[in-house]
């Protein structure tokens, strides 16, 4: 196994009773980079996440992490991760720096070290001014802040973030966006799971597609992109889209692909100048009126679309 | 260390919950007080203004001490009973507790029979009969068989009852030592050669007496006084309330017990313990380490109320080494059982139930010999409250109070120690099998 990955994951499986969460997922993260898991809620991220972390064991397979097996050496892993999980998880009735010194201490931080490094990382997460503030009368976004800080604290080799922006106002996520690409630029790699396809496009040099707890499609921004090769996605507002009219579009020559989600039909087609006129005439004869229409580049959402033939936030 | 940093950060965050002070400090407090208030004052130093119980007395003691009983007039006294008129050990019974000595606590008169001291108590014209039996001198005064003074009771009171069998207990206490001390005494002068007389039995008998409720004009019945639960003054509210801060120490020390290991379930659902989970830290340290802060909270917890209780109600604990142990015993048994029940549990929802409900029933089934029990409670129902692991915490606190040793206290401390093992085993089995 080369020594330039961060991460290697070989056939990793986690069942729970009948239901396989992951099933037999492989791929390998380099040192320094920022490697994401992209998929819907439900896909096997977090599963995947708490697998890395230690927290499941893997029904089949094993993954290291900077050369520590997650079975043979969960000390090891756990000394070279900090993890955010999904949730928020600090203690509320704490102060911030309260629970920064505890969560320190946790990773074996003592003293003065650990005293400058919670001052560091206060200064990173931007609540330096807050720090003696009780952390449950703080605002979401800034819980969060707190949450990615513990991650931090020992300086890890390799940084989770399990969608570390869910549900934050966007001045928040754009701090977390910046600090985790700043983390990254001091050499921490970072594996980072996600449902906004935004995200993944803006931080990733890899990106893996999830999807029913398998690995649908592996690679960079523009690999993936290249899946869907020229095909257009076409998008159109619309309250209840008639079955009678989906099919209709499904039969027009160039058209690939016709998902309908709630207030919205998804097309995918390979040239939109050309379909796009067919699929307003095949509206029209059913007498129905389209109002909003827009044409996108051929994108992740795209791509997922392609591949499962369901929006990436159905 | 990362051991007491968990500790320590649980501890934080208890002192931070007002709920959690409420529940361990507050609420025994404020029930003790709310009793105190009920005797009509907060103990050391105030008088017990609770009714009086009415108390009807039949007399069939057929026994006769000697025509010169020796017994010392108390006339200088405040006792308004002439001890040494008494003819036999039944009537000095029945006229201590009709005289002034317990005026205040009892209204005592004497009836006829033992079926009229039971109808009055049936049909609640009194709320205790005191029948003494016809052979009560006799088995006193060593001249044979073995005499019990029935203490016959409305079941639907408890504290009237409480303090009647307290006073004839300590009385007929007082009276047995002074069999026990002739009993040497005629031994003795046997040994030495002394013809043993029915006078010199009645005189040894009559001094005896004497010197328990007879100490001449400068200190008239001083040692009645003394025992603890006799003295209608206020160390005999202080014994009451004893008995309750006791009672809901115990009863609240396993709430305390199961809340803090509780945080367990809260730590689990807030993400907290998984996360811990994923830091270098062992998951025994972090499991420890809760197991500490339980240790911790029972401990100051037991102490506080303990300190409070002898600081403000003038509460005498009892010899320290007993008293501690008893602690002891009730904060590792407080602790086994909420790491037992939380074991079983898989949400802090479900915990409110169990805690409620669970912990309450088995809180009043191991209070009963506090509220409900006594000298003449149905050893059954005394039994009832051995059932439940707060029924042998409290037993442990009841001897320690009063003044049972070490060794009397050692039995007790077993069982405790039994039911603590069983708790661990299969709460940390559990436990592990769950976080490991």
């Amino acid at each position: 196994m080369s020594d330039q990955l961060a991460i290697h994951v070989a056939d990793l499986h986690k069942d729970f009773g009948e239901i396989q969460a992951v099933r037999g997922i492989s791929f390998d993260v380099g040192r320094g980079a920022i490697f994401s898991l992209l998929g819907p809620n439900g896909a096997g991220k977090s599963t995947t996440i708490s697998m890395l972390s230690c927290l499941l064991r893997p029904t089949a397979g094993d993954a290291t992490v900077m050369g520590h097996s997650i079975l043979q050496d969960p000390a090891g892993v756990k000394a070279a991760i900090g993890v955010a999980p999904q949730e928020v998880a600090i203690y509320e009735d704490l102060t911030a720096r309260e629970n920064l010194e505890f969560w320190g201490k946790m990773y074996g931080l003592r003293g003065h070290a650990l005293r400058q490094r919670v001052d560091e990382v206060l200064e990173l997460v931007g609540l330096t001014d807050r720090q003696r503030g009780r952390v449950g009368k703080f605002s979401g976004g800034m819980k969060r802040r707190i949450n990615i800080a513990v991650a931090l604290l020992h300086r890890p080799a390799v940084l989770i973030l399990d969608e570390p922006t869910v549900g934050i106002d966007p001045q928040s996520r754009r701090h977390i966006l910046d600090g985790v690409l700043a983390y990254n630029r001091e050499g921490t790699t970072v594996l980072y799971t996600t449902h906004y396809m935004e995200e993944a496009q803006e931080l990733s040099d890899h990106i893996a597609i999830m999807d029913h707890g398998q690995i649908i499609a592996l690679g960079t921004h523009q690999e993936l992109v290249q899946i869907v090769g020229e095909q257009d996605r076409i998008d159109f507002a619309w309250d209840a889209a008639p079955e009678a009219l989906l099919a209709r579009w499904r039969a027009i020559d160039g058209v690939h692909q016709v998902s309908a989600t709630d207030g919205a039909v998804s097309v995918l087609a390979d040239d939109s100048n050309v379909v796009l006129p067919r699929l307003f005439e095949a509206a029209a004869v059913a007498g129905v009126h389209i109002s909003s229409v827009s044409i996108q580049e051929p994108n992740l959402e795209t791509v997922f679309l392609h591949l499962t033939g369901r929006a990436l936030r159905e | 260390m990362r051991l007491l940093d968990v500790t320590r950060k649980d501890l934080l965050q208890s002192a931070r919950s007002l709920s959690a002070l409420i529940f361990m400090f507050v609420v025994p407090i404020l029930v003790t007080v709310l009793f105190s208030f009920m005797f009509g004052g907060a103990g050391g130093g105030q008088e017990f203004t609770a009714p009086r119980s009415a108390v009807v007395i039949f007399d069939g003691d057929q026994g006769r001490l000697s025509a010169a009983s020796g017994l010392a007039p108390a006339a200088g006294g405040n006792l308004d009973f002439d001890v040494s008129a008494a003819q036999s050990m039944g009537e000095l019974l029945a006229g201590l507790l009709q005289s002034n000595l317990f005026a205040d606590l009892l209204q005592a008169s004497a009836v006829a029979s033992p079926e009229a001291a039971r109808a009055a108590v049936d049909a609640q014209q009194a709320a205790v009969a005191v029948i003494i039996p016809a052979d009560f001198t006799a088995a006193l005064t060593g001249a044979g068989g073995a005499a019990e003074v029935e203490v016959y009771r409305d079941p639907t009171l408890t504290l009237g009852p409480r303090v009647v069998e307290s006073i004839v207990r300590q009385l007929v206490e007082g009276f047995a030592a002074g069999t026990i001390g002739t009993g040497v005494v005629l031994a003795q002068a046997s040994q030495a050669g002394i013809a043993i007389t029915p006078e010199l039995v009645q005189e040894v008998v009559a001094q005896h007496t004497e010197s328990a409720f007879g100490q001449g004009e400068t200190a008239p019945l001083v040692a009645i006084q003394a025992p603890p639960g006799v003295n209608a003054g206020p160390g005999f509210v202080s014994e009451l309330l004893g008995l309750i801060l006791g009672g809901m120490m115990a009863f609240f020390a396993f709430f305390s017990g199961a809340a803090t290991i509780e945080s367990l379930l809260v730590e689990q659902e807030r993400g907290t313990l998984q996360r811990l989970f994923t830091t270098p830290t062992p998951r025994r340290t972090i499991l420890a380490g809760k197991a500490l802060t339980v240790i911790v909270t029972l401990a100051v917890q037991i102490t506080v109320l303990m300190i409070f209780g002898a600081l403000v109600f003038d509460i005498r604990w009892g010899d320290p080494a007993p008293v501690g142990l008893a602690g002891v015993g009730l904060m590792i048994l407080a602790a086994a059982t909420g790491l037992f029940l939380v074991s079983f549990l898989q949400s802090t929802r479900q915990s409110g139930v169990i805690f409620g409900g669970l912990l309450t029933l088995t809180g009043m089934l191991g209070m009963i010999p506090i509220f409900g029990g006594g000298v003449t409670a149905s050893p059954w129902v005394d039994a009832v409250a051995l059932l439940v692991p707060q029924g042998w915490a409290i037993r442990g606190i009841l001897i320690a109070r009063g003044g049972g040793t070490v060794a009397e206290l050692a039995p007790t401390l077993l069982v405790i120690c039994l039911w603590t093992a069983v708790f661990l085993g299969i709460g940390l089995r559990r436990l592990q099998r769950r976080f490991a």
